[in-house]
């Protein structure tokens, strides 16, 4: 048998699959990108205008800017904060069980706690949300969590996505902070360094692939960002987001041509970031 | 330049004590070792010099200032570890830099310092590699540097030789030495490496279960060891322990156990000797103390014991011969150009000037 030939009969199954599930479906959606609402009229690029001109979508962009800034950062913040601190506490993998516990939540679970902990009732009313029940036992007026617009209702949701993910990042981060050999710390406290010199020249440098990697997944998720927002005020208040602008023009409005130019738009911004978490991945393995 | 003083040092890990009331003292510029097998303490008492372990109880001192509270960085002091702790994301000029950096130093008195260190060891080539990128024996080097730039009153070393090979550790070992000369600075040096202790320290202790249990330069310790652990710890191969009894005959004192008689010579018949006539003792010979008649040239009576060679090490400058005395085992380090062959019944001859006598109780020596 020609064997120049023959690694075509091997890989054809799995390229079978991805042709039919991976990359059919996504040149259709880009071809469809260019249709109108019912897919029968080219419309050149008029979705992809719509997309980034209309009211609707701008806001979305926005929010989706804020998640990104916010969400990495905090879960990458304190995931790094949380896993260096623990290390010097006594009952560690017991706190960090609990603060890993809301991964094991959907997240359509994770929204439907965190609506009862934000519902709000007048001031007349009694409060039944756990946050304005301790706002009004303070002495203050009840706060509308989820309809402030824009700040208080957007990062009311950012905050549910920073309590599901943040255990995620610790518990990565401190896989890799116990890497970190004890001496080279030592040694480092011994040439004259305090811990926050310690933390910035030495473990920060040294956790920086991990961290790298962190971060990137991070992104693609927020991007990403759906179920939350979905279940918890699907958008209402100014707090919609590019995937669920998508899911609305699709299955709402039946606009598969704006649904599919959206698709579009988030695959392009994620591509970036998953070459990243990719390669640094691939250096990590290498490395060891 | 400062003298490093522990006083009755003791440090405890829940119920288990670590170390127990270690007193010793480190003069100015001299090189102590602390030696003993794992688990002796002696790098938990290291680490309590740096100030990387709390002291439970009793006081240290740098120089003239008990340190017990302060900070390692505040102590003026540097340390090489066993795995040499380097950073992997520093060049090996950073490496050394670092704790200048951190101390503001000016930039050109950290550059001299630093070129002046690389040059001493000779990494100079070296300066802008990543420590990956080195073998072991530079990053030793490297480690070592970054502890000579800074200038420190007191160098602590944690058994910084155990992961090199053999022939790099003995040429370290020299370089070590060399260093310490032409710096003069206080050295603290943890081992479980009896040669390296023998070789490097000015002064040794010898630990063991968090107990200092002798501290003298390494002659004393190799001749006069205050114990049976000191005695068999140090010396390859280890000394002979054999039991035995002291009795005395028209006047003169005898070693005797199962299957030799020997005489105490006069000088060693002590009034502590004495003692302990008629009473059961661990008679102790190092293996370079017993030899054959062709390696003597005048033979005195009372020393001679006969063992049946079992087997031999020739070393090319030294023949090793385990033999069998009556049920004890015997080592001796012999005459190379000794025909001795496995099975044959030897004749040995017992130095004994240099023997050693211990309580069978306490352990400690009779002297």
């Amino acid at each position: 048998m020609n064997m120049g030939r023959v690694h075509w009969l091997y890989l054809a199954p799995a390229l079978l699959m991805l042709g039919l599930f991976l990359i059919y479906p996504t040149a259709e959606t880009v071809r469809l990108s260019f249709y109108g609402p019912r897919s029968d009229v080219f419309v050149g690029f008029q979705n992809y205008v719509q997309a980034f001109t209309s009211q609707p979508m701008l806001i979305a962009f926005r929010n989706n800017l804020l998640w990104l800034v916010v969400f990495t950062l905090f879960t990458v913040g304190m995931g790094l904060l949380l896993a260096v601190l623990l290390d010097r506490v006594r009952y560690e993998t017991v706190i960090k069980s609990v603060i890993f516990l809301p991964m094991a939540i959907s997240y359509v679970a994770a929204g439907v706690i965190w609506r009862f902990v934000y519902t709000f009732r007048p001031a007349v009313a009694p409060q039944i949300g756990l946050l304005n029940a301790i706002v009004v036992a303070l002495g203050g007026n009840p706060i509308g969590w989820l309809i402030e617009r824009p700040w208080v209702n957007n990062l009311a949701l950012i905050a549910v996505g920073v309590w599901v993910w943040t255990g995620f990042c610790m518990v990565i981060l401190s896989a890799a902070y116990k890497g970190i050999p004890k001496e080279m710390l030592e040694a480092a406290r011994i040439d004259g360094a305090n811990e926050w010199q310690v933390f910035l020249h030495v473990t920060i440098p040294f956790l920086k692939s991990t961290l790298a990697v962190v971060t990137t997944t991070m992104i693609v998720f927020v991007l990403k960002v759906f179920d939350i927002v979905y279940v918890m005020t699907n958008g209402a208040y100014d707090t919609d987001v590019i995937a669920n602008r998508m899911y609305n023009e699709m299955f709402y409005f039946y606009n598969y041509g704006l649904a599919s130019a959206i698709a579009v738009i988030l695959f392009l911004a994620i591509i970036p970031f998953l070459v990243i978490n990719v390669r640094r991945f691939r250096a990590q393995e290498a490395v060891r | 330049m400062a003298e490093v003083r522990l006083n009755e040092v003791t440090k405890k890990f829940g119920g288990f004590t670590a170390v127990d009331r270690v007193t010793l003292e480190a003069q100015d510029a001299e090189f102590v070792v602390l030696v003993g097998p794992s688990g002796c303490g002696k790098t938990t008492t290291l680490r309590m010099v740096a100030g990387l372990e709390e002291v439970t109880a009793g006081d240290i001192f740098i120089g003239d200032r008990r340190v017990n509270d302060v900070p390692p960085k505040d102590r003026d002091i540097a340390m090489v570890f066993q795995n040499y702790a380097l950073y992997p994301h520093m060049d090996v000029y950073n490496n050394m830099a670092f704790g200048l950096k951190l101390r503001k130093f000016p930039k050109r008195e950290i550059d001299r310092r630093v070129r002046e260190a690389a040059e001493l060891l000779g990494i100079t080539d070296k300066l802008k590699a990543k420590p990956r990128e080195l073998s072991g024996g530079q990053r030793q080097r490297v480690a070592l540097g970054r502890a000579i730039v800074r200038n420190p009153k007191v160098f602590l070393f944690d058994e910084p030789l155990s992961n090199l090979d053999a022939k790099l550790r003995v040429r370290m070992r020299a370089e070590l030495q060399e260093l310490h000369q032409r710096l003069k600075t206080t050295t603290v040096y943890v081992t479980h490496d009896q040669v390296e202790a023998m070789t490097l320290g000015q002064r040794v202790a010898v630990m063991k279960d968090g107990l200092v249990l002798q501290y003298d330069d390494p002659q004393t310790i190799y001749d006069h060891p205050a114990n049976m652990f000191v005695a068999g710890f140090i010396g390859s191969p280890p000394m002979n322990f054999l039991e035995a009894r002291l009795m005395e005959e028209n006047g003169r004192l005898y070693v005797q156990g199962k299957g030799f008689k020997l005489l105490v010579p006069e000088e060693r018949a002590t009034d502590a000797v004495r003692g302990y006539v008629g009473k059961d003792v661990v008679f102790g010979l190092r293996p370079e103390d017993i030899r054959t008649p062709e390696m003597v040239r005048e033979q005195q009576p009372g020393r001679a014991f006969v063992g049946k060679v079992r087997v031999r090490e020739p070393l090319g400058d030294e023949l090793i011969v385990y033999a069998d005395c009556a049920g004890n085992e015997v080592v001796a380090k012999l005459d190379p150009h000794l025909a001795i062959q496995p099975g044959q019944d030897v004749t040995f001859l017992a130095a004994m000037e240099r023997m050693h006598l211990f309580d069978k109780e306490t352990e400690q020596a009779i002297r």
